[in-house]
C-alpha cells in the first residue's frame, strides 16, 4: 500500500502509520491503529522523507 | 395420495393405485407438507475416522508429542530509508514513532497482554560496531512496541525488524 497515515503525538513528535496489506483499508486502519482523539493525515508514501538521519525531530505543518 | 420412487422415471405420485403426476415438483402443494426432519448425530455418519493429535503435530512435520504452539502474529520490515513492511501475518500496520521505536498493530487482537513476543533485528553492518538489538515492550491486547538499537541501547532504524507473537 503506498499511503501512509500521520499523527502529532501530545509531546509534538509525529507517528506514521505504514499499512499491512491485511485486507483492511486505509481509512479502516486508521480508525483502529490511529489513537482514539488524534486527528490524522493519509499521505502518500513519496511524502515521507526516506532520509531519516532527524526522524525524532520531524513535526507535521 | 402415496408417492413412490421409480427406478425408470424417478419419484411418482400415485393415487388410487394409479400413478396421477410423475413431476413431483409440481405434483405436491408445499402447503400440504409437514413434519419436521429427524435429526442428524454423529453417530449416523460413516467412513469418517477419528481425530488424533499425532494427526495435527504430523500436519507440521514434528516428531515427538510435545504439543505445537503456532505464531498469532508476525511481520518483517524494513525500518530504514522508506520504511515498509516485507510480510506479514495478523498485522494490520506498523507505527514508526521514531528512531528505532515501532509499534505492531494487530489485526486480530490477542486474548489478553500474556503473550510472548519475540524479536529481531539484522543489521546491514558487517565490520565493526556493536551489536544490534531488538527489545520489546509495552505489551497491549492490540499491539506491542518493539524498539532497535545497539551497545547501551542507543535507537538506531535496522535494515530488517522481525517479531513474531505466540499465546
Amino acid at each position: 500500500m503506498d499511503k501512509r497515515i500521520v499523527y502529532t503525538n501530545d509531546d509534538g513528535s509525529i507517528s506514521i502509520i505504514i499499512p499491512a496489506n491485511c485486507g483492511l483499508t486505509i481509512e479502516e486502519i486508521a480508525a483502529k491503529d490511529v489513537p482514539a482523539g488524534k486527528e490524522y493525515h493519509i499521505v502518500n508514501a513519496s511524502d515521507i522523507p526516506s532520509d531519516r538521519t532527524f526522524r525524532n525531530a520531524w513535526t507535521w505543518e | 395420495m402415496a408417492t413412490t420412487i421409480n427406478g425408470d422415471t424417478g419419484i411418482d405420485k400415485v393415487q388410487d393405485g394409479s400413478v396421477v403426476n410423475a413431476d413431483l415438483a409440481t405434483g405436491i402443494d408445499a402447503a400440504k407438507l409437514t413434519g419436521t426432519l429427524p435429526a442428524i448425530d454423529g453417530s449416523a455418519l460413516t467412513g469418517i475416522s477419528s481425530y488424533a493429535d499425532s494427526d495435527a503435530l504430523s500436519l507440521f512435520n514434528v516428531s515427538g508429542s510435545a504439543p505445537v504452539y503456532a505464531s498469532r502474529a508476525w511481520v518483517n520490515f524494513n525500518g530504514t530509508g522508506t520504511v515498509a513492511i516485507r510480510a506479514s501475518g495478523n498485522v494490520s500496520s506498523i507505527t514508526d514513532n521514531g528512531t528505532g521505536n515501532y509499534t505492531i498493530n494487530f489485526t486480530t487482537a490477542m486474548p489478553d497482554a500474556n503473550y510472548a513476543a519475540v524479536a529481531t533485528t539484522h543489521t546491514s553492518y558487517t565490520t565493526g560496531g556493536e551489536a544490534r538489538i531488538a527489545a520489546t515492550q509495552d505489551y497491549q491486547t492490540g499491539s506491542v512496541v518493539v524498539e532497535t538499537g545497539y551497545g547501551t541501547f542507543a535507537n538506531q532504524d535496522e535494515p530488517i525488524v522481525n517479531v513474531v507473537v505466540f499465546r
